[in-house]
C-alpha cells in the first residue's frame, strides 16, 4: 500500500520535473521575447576552440577535418599538461571549431560573418612573449548543408598575425599563470553565409630552425568571436530598403519629368540633386535578396562602394548648393568652377575606395586576408586613411568658407531688401529662405545622425523602458537610414523647379523690372523658368 | 548495482521529503535549533528514540553516518572523538553503510531506506518526519560534500566516462534533479570548483591556513569550513565563481545544446537565434550556478544565510570583472558599425579581487526573527561603525582559529614544517608563519631544468643544472 502510494507520487513528481525542466531557463529568458521584436543588428557569438589531437602520423594525405563534439568527434585533450605527458606535439593539435553550436543553423539571412581570434596567453617567467612576436596560423575553413555530409573546404591559408600583448602585473615568479591582455586578432571576412555548417581547423606549427611560432608565450585558449548581422534585422532592413526604393524612385521620375517640361537646359543644382537621387535609390535597392539565394560573396564590398558613392554625392550637393546660392552674381553652374571642393573629395574617397579594394576586395580570394596583418600593409593602409581624413578636413574648411560667405551675403542682402523692386525682392527672399531651409534641415539631420553615433558608441545599446527592452542600435540604424532618404525625397520634392507660369503677376504688380535687373536674376540658378515648389511656397508666404 | 540502488534511494527521499513539504510546510532546523510549539514537540518525539536507535546500530552506521553528515549528527560523533583526526575516509564509511544496507536487504527490509521497516512501532507521519530528518542531515553541513567532485577518482574519470548522479556525494534532492537534468553541465560544474580550490592555494599559498585540502575524506578541506569563518565565506565564493565561469567557459565550445542559446524552447532548429541570435555571455553560467550551488543552501538558519550571501558575491564578482572588446566593421571598416561582447576575466583576477574581499569581511551577528514559517536567523553587521557589507563584500560571523598548532577539532593542521620566507615580513615570512616558534634551516641541492627552449604546446629542451638553496621550515 504505501509502496504503491511512493511509486504514484514518484510518477508524479517525474511528470512534474519533466515539465519543469526547462522552468528556470525561461525563466531567465523572458525577455528573449521582446528581443525578437527587435533584434540588434549584429551578434557575436563567441566560441572556445577544442583542442583536437591529430593523431594519425605524418599527416598526410587527404585533408582531415576535425570535428569538436558530436558523433565523430575528435580525440581532444582537455590541457596542454595532458599533451605534455601524452607525448603529443604542437603540430598534431588542431584547435577545432564548429560555427554554430549544437542544435543551430546558419542562414544567409546573416549575410556576413566576420571571426575574430582571441588568444588566452598565460605568463611563465621562463616562456614570455617576445617583442614582436609573430604567430603564424595555419587555417583551413570548411562547410557543409547537412549534418551527414562530408565537409567541404571553403577556404585554407597559413596566415601571420602580430601578437599585441600588454601584462600589467610586475613580471615576478608571484605573477606566473596570470594572463596576458591580447588585442583580439582579425581571422575571417566571409561576405555571405550561404551554408548552414561551419567548421574552422587551426593549428600553429612549431619549427625551430625557421623560428616559426617561438616565443608566442603559453597559449592556453583560443577564441573565436563570430560576429554577423542578426536575421531579424536583416529583414526589417530589407522590408525598408523594397518600402523606399520605389518611393525615392517615384519622386525621382516626377522630379526629371518637372525638370524636362522647362524649356531650357537642366541648370547643375538640379542635376546634382538627381545625382543624389540616383545615389540614394542605388542604395535602396534591395539587391540583398539575391544574396538568400545566391552565394555572392561581394555584397559587402558592393554596400561600400553604394554608400561611398552616396557620400561623395551627398558632400558634392552641399558645396554645389552653397555656391548657388551665394549671390555674387558671378557665373557658376559648372562643375569645374567647384573643383577646389570637389577634388578633395574625389581624392578622399578615391583614396578610400583603394582602401577598400585592397582588404575587401583581396578578401574575395582570401578570406583570410586582412591589410593590417603586415607591418607594410598596415602602414600602407594608415596613409590612405590619413590622406582620406586629410581630405575630408579640407572639405569641411571649404565648406565651412562657403556657408560663412552665403550668410554674410545674406545679411548684406537682407539689408538692402527694402529698397528692392518687388520681383528682384521675391527673388532674394526665396534664395534666402530656401537656403536657410536646407541649412536647418541638413544640420538637423547631421546633428541627429552625430547623436546616434555617439550613442552608439558609447551606451550598450539597449534602453529599459518600463516592460520594454528597446534596441537602441537597430532603431537609430533604421531611423538615421530613413531619416536621409526622407533628406533625399524632400530635396526633390521642394525644389524641383515649378512649371507654372509665375512671372505674370510679377509684372502686373507694377514694378518696374529693368533690362539689367532680369540679366542679373537669369544668372543665379532656376529663376529664368519660374520659382521652385519651395520657392513658390516662399512667395505666397512673401505676399501674404 | 550500488548506483543504482543510490539512485533509487534518492527518487524515494525526493518524494517522500516532498510530501513532507507540502503537508507540513518546510520545518528545518530540527536537530540544531529548538524550534518551540506543536510541530517540533512531535518532531521531537520522533527524532528521539529513532536517533537512539540509530546509535544502537552497528559502529560502522556510525561511522558512516557521522562521517558523510559532518556536525549535523552532534550527536554520534561525540562517541566517536578520533574520527576528525584520523581523517575520515568517507568511501569507507559509504561501504559500510552500504553493508550494513545489505545485511538489512537481507533480513528482509527495504533496500531503500532500511530504517523505514525497522521502526515499527511509529505511525506513518513520524516516519516520514525522521526519514526527513534523516534524508536532509546532510544538508546541515557547514559546506558542501559535493565539491569533493573536484577532487579523487570523481574528477579524473570526468572525461571519460558519464557522472552518476546518484553517485555524487552529498546532493540535494533539488541538485540530484538538476544533475539528472542537465548532466552535460556537470562535468565543467566540477572543474569550476577545481578552478575555485586551486585559486583559493594559490591566493593563500603563503598563509597559516593554505587552503589545503584531503584527499582522502569527501569533506575536502576537513572541518576548518565547518566553522562560518572568513576562510568559508572566501572558499564558498570562489567556488561559486568558479562554477560560473566554467560553465560559461564549456557553453562557449558549443557541444551542449541547453546553453548559450534559447533554441531549444523556440521549437525546430533555433528560429530564436536566427531571428535575433543570443548573446547570453556570464549569465548562463551565473545561473547554474546560483541554481546548483545555492540549491541547499535554502535552510533559513545563518550559516545558510552567509553562504547565499558568499555565493553571490563569488558570481557578482564575475559578472563586475567581464570585459567588453569590440570590433568595427562598418564602411571600410570604419566604427560606423561596432560590435561588442563580453569576454571572461582571467580567473587570477577573480581570486585577487575576492582575495581582497577577504581581507576585508564584515563580521556579522545573527539574529532570530519569528516569522510565520518559523525561527529564522538574519544576518546584521556586528559593528555598526563600519559600513556595512555590500552584496559584493564576503561576510561571516565566527571567528578564524589562529592555524599555528595542529588541532582536530578546528581542522587546523598547524604550520610545522612549512617552508617560509626569511626575507619577508608579510605573513610569508617565517616570524610571522611559524608563529613565533622560530624555524629551522637546511641547505638543499636540487637538479633543475635550466636554460629551457619552449615550443608551443608541449615541448620543452633543457639543460640540467645544480642549484643551491636555503630551505627554511617552521619548527
Amino acid at each position: 500500500m504505501s509502496s504503491d502510494l511512493s511509486t504514484l507520487s514518484l510518477r508524479k513528481r517525474e511528470e512534474k520535473d519533466m515539465a519543469d525542466r526547462h522552468s528556470w531557463i525561461l525563466d531567465s529568458r523572458e525577455c528573449h521575447k521582446l528581443h525578437c521584436a527587435a533584434p540588434k543588428p549584429t551578434t557575436s557569438a563567441d566560441f572556445l576552440a577544442v583542442k583536437c589531437v591529430d593523431i594519425r602520423k605524418g599527416n598526410h594525405g587527404a585533408p582531415k577535418w576535425l570535428i569538436p563534439w558530436g558523433r565523430d568527434r575528435c580525440a581532444s585533450i582537455r590541457g596542454f599538461e595532458e599533451a605534455a605527458s601524452q607525448e603529443i606535439y604542437a603540430n598534431d593539435i588542431v584547435f577545432s571549431v564548429h560555427i554554430p553550436f549544437q542544435g543551430q543553423e546558419m542562414s544567409p539571412w546573416f549575410q556576413f560573418m566576420l571571426i575574430i581570434l582571441q588568444l588566452d596567453i598565460a605568463f611563465k617567467l621562463n616562456n614570455y612573449i617576445e617583442d614582436n612576436a609573430i604567430v603564424t596560423l595555419d587555417v583551413a575553413m570548411a562547410y557543409r548543408d547537412e549534418l551527414s555530409d562530408p565537409w567541404t573546404e571553403l577556404a585554407r591559408s597559413v596566415e601571420q598575425r602580430k601578437l599585441q600583448c600588454a601584462f600589467h602585473a610586475p613580471k615576478t615568479a608571484d605573477n606566473q599563470g596570470r594572463s596576458y591582455e591580447c588585442d583580439v586578432l582579425p581571422l575571417i571576412e566571409l561576405g555571405s553565409v550561404a551554408h548552414k555548417y561551419y567548421l574552422v581547423n587551426i593549428r600553429l606549427p612549431v619549427h625551430n630552425v625557421k623560428k616559426i611560432n617561438m616565443g608566442i608565450g603559453e597559449i592556453n585558449d583560443l577564441h573565436l568571436v563570430t560576429i554577423f548581422q542578426n536575421g531579424g534585422f536583416t529583414k526589417v532592413w530589407f522590408a525598408m530598403k523594397t518600402f523606399l526604393t520605389p518611393s525615392i524612385l517615384i519622386i525621382m521620375i516626377w522630379y526629371w519629368r518637372r525638370i524636362t517640361m522647362m524649356t531650357r537646359s537642366p541648370v547643375l543644382l538640379e542635376k546634382i540633386i538627381f545625382a543624389l537621387g540616383i545615389s540614394m535609390t542605388f542604395i535602396n535597392l534591395p539587391v540583398e535578396w539575391f544574396s538568400i539565394g545566391f552565394n555572392w560573396t561581394w555584397m559587402l564590398l558592393f554596400g561600400d562602394i553604394r554608400q561611398g558613392l552616396f557620400y561623395v554625392m551627398l558632400l558634392s550637393f552641399w558645396i554645389i548648393f552653397c555656391g548657388e546660392h551665394m549671390m555674387d552674381q558671378s557665373e557658376r553652374n559648372r562643375i569645374s568652377v567647384y573643383w577646389k571642393q570637389v577634388v578633395p573629395i574625389a581624392f578622399g574617397s578615391c583614396c578610400l575606395f583603394i582602401f577598400d579594394m585592397c582588404e575587401r576586395g583581396v578578401q574575395l580570394k582570401n578570406p583570410f586576408y586582412s591589410i593590417w596583418t603586415t607591418d607594410v600593409g598596415a602602414e600602407l593602409a594608415m596613409a590612405f586613411i590619413i590622406v582620406a581624413g586629410i581630405c575630408a578636413c579640407l572639405y569641411f574648411l571649404f565648406l565651412c568658407f562657403m556657408v560663412y560667405q552665403v550668410f554674410r551675403n545674406i545679411s548684406g542682402k537682407q539689408s538692402s531688401l527694402p529698397a528692392m523692386s518687388k520681383a528682384r525682392r521675391l527673388h532674394y527672399e526665396g534664395l534666402i529662405f530656401r537656403f536657410k531651409f536646407l541649412m536647418i534641415i541638413t544640420l538637423a539631420c547631421a546633428a541627429l545622425t552625430t547623436v546616434f553615433f555617439i550613442t552608439t558608441q558609447v551606451s550598450e545599446g539597449n534602453w529599459k523602458w518600463g516592460e520594454y527592452n528597446i534596441e537602441l542600435n537597430s532603431a537609430f540604424f533604421t531611423g538615421i537610414y530613413g531619416m536621409w532618404n526622407l533628406y533625399v525625397f524632400a530635396l526633390m520634392f521642394l525644389y524641383a523647379p515649378s512649371h507654372k507660369n509665375y512671372g505674370d503677376d510679377q509684372t502686373n504688380g507694377g514694378a518696374a523690372v529693368s533690362s539689367a535687373e532680369e540679366l542679373q536674376l537669369t544668372t543665379t540658378i532656376t529663376h529664368a523658368d519660374g520659382p521652385t515648389e519651395l520657392y513658390r511656397l516662399a512667395g505666397k508666404e512673401a505676399q501674404e | 548495482m550500488l548506483a543504482e540502488l543510490r539512485l533509487r534511494t534518492d527518487k524515494l527521499r525526493l518524494c517522500r521529503r516532498s510530501s513532507v513539504k507540502t503537508r507540513r510546510g518546510r520545518h528545518h532546523m530540527k536537530i540544531g535549533g529548538a524550534r518551540p510549539g506543536r510541530d517540533s514537540r512531535r518532531t521531537r518525539t520522533a527524532a528521539g528514540p529513532s536517533l537512539g536507535y540509530i546509535g544502537g546500530l552497528s559502529t560502522a552506521f556510525q561511522n558512516a553516518v557521522g562521517s558523510r553528515f559532518g556536525v549535523a549528527l552532534t550527536s554520534p560523533l561525540s562517541q566517536i572523538p578520533d574520527l576528525r583526526e584520523r581523517g575520515t575516509d568517507l568511501g569507507r564509511a559509504a561501504d559500510a553503510a552500504s553493508s550494513v544496507r545489505g545485511a538489512l536487504q537481507k533480513t528482509g527490509a527495504s533496500p531503500d531506506f532500511p530504517i523505514t521497516s525497522i521502526i515499527p512501532p511509529m505511525d506513518g507521519l513520524h516516519t516520514l518526519h525522521f526519514l526527513w530528518l534523516f534524508s536532509a542531515a546532510p544538508v546541515l553541513a557547514g559546506y558542501p560534500i559535493w565539491w569533493s567532485l573536484a577532487l579523487g577518482q570523481h574528477y579524473s574519470s570526468l572525461g571519460s566516462q558519464p557522472i552518476l548522479c546518484g553517485s555524487i556525494p552529498g546532493l540535494v534532492p533539488k541538485q540530484i534533479r538538476f544533475c539528472r537534468n542537465y548532466i552535460e553541465i556537470m562535468p565543467s560544474v566540477a572543474e569550476g570548483v577545481k578552478l575555485g580550490i586551486q585559486e583559493c592555494q594559490h591566493q593563500f599559498r603563503g598563509r597559516r591556513w593554505n587552503c589545503t585540502t584531503i584527499h582522502d575524506s569527501l569533506a575536502i578541506f576537513g572541518p576548518v569550513l565547518d566553522k562560518a569563518t572568513r576562510e568559508s565565506a572566501f572558499v564558498h565564493a570562489i567556488a561559486s565563481a568558479g562554477v560560473a565561469f566554467a560553465v560559461t567557459r564549456s557553453c562557449a565550445e558549443g557541444s551542449s545544446t541547453i546553453c548559450g542559446c534559447d533554441s531549444h524552447h523556440k521549437g525546430s532548429s533555433g528560429e530564436g537565434w536566427k531571428w535575433g541570435g543570443c548573446s547570453e555571455d556570464a549569465d548562463f553560467g551565473v545561473l547554474v550556478s546560483r541554481e546548483f550551488a545555492d540549491a541547499r543552501e535554502n535552510r533559513p538558519d545563518a550559516r545558510s544565510a552567509m553562504n547565499r550571501h558568499n555565493n553571490e558575491a563569488g558570481r557578482a564578482t564575475i559578472l563586475d570583472h567581464m570585459h567588453l572588446k569590440c570590433k568595427c566593421h562598418g564602411l571600410s571598416g570604419s566604427c560606423e558599425v561596432k560590435t561588442c561582447w563580453w569576454s571572461q576575466p582571467d580567473f587570477r583576477a577573480i581570486g585577487d579581487h575576492l582575495k581582497d574581499k577577504y581581507d576585508s569581511a564584515s563580521e556579522m551577528s545573527v539574529e532570530k526573527h519569528r516569522e510565520s514559517r518559523g525561527w529564522v536567523e538574519t544576518l546584521r553587521a556586528k559593528y555598526s561603525l563600519f559600513k556595512p557589507p555590500t552584496e559584493r563584500d564576503l561576510v561571516y560571523y565566527e571567528t578564524s582559529p589562529n592555524f599555528c598548532d595542529p588541532n582536530p577539532e578546528t581542522g587546523s593542521f598547524g604550520t610545522r614544517g612549512r617552508s617560509c620566507n626569511l626575507t619577508s615580513h608579510g605573513i610569508d615570512g617565517c616570524d610571522l608563519l611559524c608563529c613565533g616558534r622560530g624555524h629551522n634551516t637546511r641547505t638543499e641541492k636540487r637538479k633543475e631544468k635550466c636554460h629551457c627552449i619552449f615550443h608551443w604546446c608541449c615541448y620543452v629542451s633543457c639543460q640540467e643544472c645544480v642549484r643551491i638553496y636555503d630551505v627554511h621550515t617552521c619548527k
